[in-house]
């Protein structure tokens, strides 16, 4: 993986380790990718005295992702993300791992899930003058949510984000290191894989597959039959 | 079977989450950085990866200009086998050689080492998944599933064979 010909590493495939990423490209940002799964890890220090409203509101970004539909996420391009309070209540990291590109999935974050889902979180941290210091300057939640109440205005919505994602990578520090098990396959790909495979599971449950399966065109299938 | 004592790490449907923190030992981050570039680029760290089969993902990241490695993975199953699994692959080896750089770590044979990463653990506040229910190992059987399904569907003879009722779920599957 490391020789000498430079890379563009929006586009070789594999595990990356931080020496060939550091440098912002399309896919992961700044973050190191493996196939095509990204990963943004972020940082931030906790306001003192906000620990347990950080932690309610961390909960509450949680609960509207986990109720977000199949294809929200699909089309958000999340695979995961978790908060994690260190340091005696101190600090905090919010890493994520997504499919999509840089730019459309920090754009998602206000289209599709919501800016407010973040201030409410963010508010308590000690970043917080920097992300409002955007917010305003984007209009504010509730102006960038009634701008989203006519799809036609989506395309400066996105626009707009270009200072949320600046502030991302200002609280970013990459990974040196990430590994996926699933790298080569997306979200929707996933999907269709368990679709087939639950067909299968259907059809070894009826009576009179084993029969069928025996025939030489179908032999790719019974050997897993076997499994 | 044996108990364990609770293990830090929230669940959502199959997996589990691990987030440890240690202090890097001073003078060793640049091999340390080194040794991680060499584990991800190595073969048979994959190798045990795909053996182990229950590590959904995993990072390293260096805070603190250096000073702090922090390691955040989800996996299946449960956290006892999961560090006994590590123990008995080369993924044994490559963690001596990552978190050996870190201070105090007893290494992965010593019987300490379960304490030392619950002592080093934080449990995330939350951790959500998009597809949260398929183990690794559900999800490559599922993949290995389609491409044999696939050959099939490039098989010409097997076009009569696929007619038969039995086979009616995955027909309906390539009619989509």
């Amino acid at each position: 993986m490391t020789d000498s010909v430079p890379k563009d590493p929006a586009t070789t495939p594999g595990s990356q380790t931080a020496d060939t990423t550091t440098q912002f490209n399309k896919k992961s940002g700044k973050g190191l990718r493996h196939g095509v799964i990204s990963e943004l890890a972020t940082f931030f220090e906790v306001l003192p005295g906000h620990e347990d409203e950080l932690r309610t509101a961390c909960a509450r970004l949680a609960e509207t992702l986990k109720k977000g539909s199949l294809e929200m996420h699909m089309k958000t391009g999340l695979r995961d993300e978790r908060h994690v309070i260190f340091d005696g209540g101190k600090r905090m990291m919010w890493c994520t791992t997504f499919e999509t590109d840089w730019d459309p999935y920090v754009e998602d974050a206000v289209v599709i899930i919501g800016i407010e889902n973040f201030v409410d979180w963010l508010q308590h941290t000690k970043e917080w003058p920097r992300f409002e210091a955007w917010l305003r300057e984007a209009g504010g939640v509730e102006a960038l949510n009634r701008e989203l109440s006519d799809p036609s205005n989506e395309k400066s919505v996105r626009a707009n984000a270009r200072g949320l994602k600046e502030f991302l990578m200002s609280v970013q520090t990459p990974a040196v290191g990430y590994f996926n098990a699933v790298s080569d396959l997306t979200h929707p790909e996933i999907r269709k894989a368990m679709q087939v495979e639950q067909a299968f599971e259907k059809v070894l449950d009826t009576p009179g597959a084993d029969e069928v399966l025996q025939q030489p065109a179908l032999k790719p299938l019974l050997e897993l039959a076997a499994d | 079977m044996a108990t364990h004592p609770k293990r830090l790490g929230l669940k959502m449907g199959s997996r589990t989450e691990f987030t440890v923190l240690g202090d890097v030992i001073p003078g060793h981050v640049d091999v340390l950085r080194q040794v991680l570039r060499e584990h991800i680029d190595n073969p048979r760290t994959q190798e045990a990866i795909d053996e182990i089969g229950t590590l959904h993902e995993a990072r390293f990241v260096l805070l603190d200009g250096g000073k702090r490695l922090l390691f955040c993975s989800s996996f299946d199953g449960d956290w006892d086998t999961y560090i006994d699994d590590f123990a008995t692959t080369a993924i044994g080896q490559d963690f001596d050689e990552t978190w050996g750089h870190v201070q105090g770590y007893p290494g992965i044979k010593a019987p300490t080492v379960k304490d030392w990463f619950q002592a080093h653990a934080v449990e995330a506040g939350n951790f959500v998944c998009a597809y949260p229910k398929p183990t690794v190992k559900q999800v490559w059987r599922a993949l290995a599933v389609q491409q044999a399904f696939e050959q099939v569907l490039d098989n010409p003879a097997a076009a009569e064979a696929l007619q038969h009722p039995a086979l009616k779920p995955l027909a309906d599957l390539a009619a989509d």
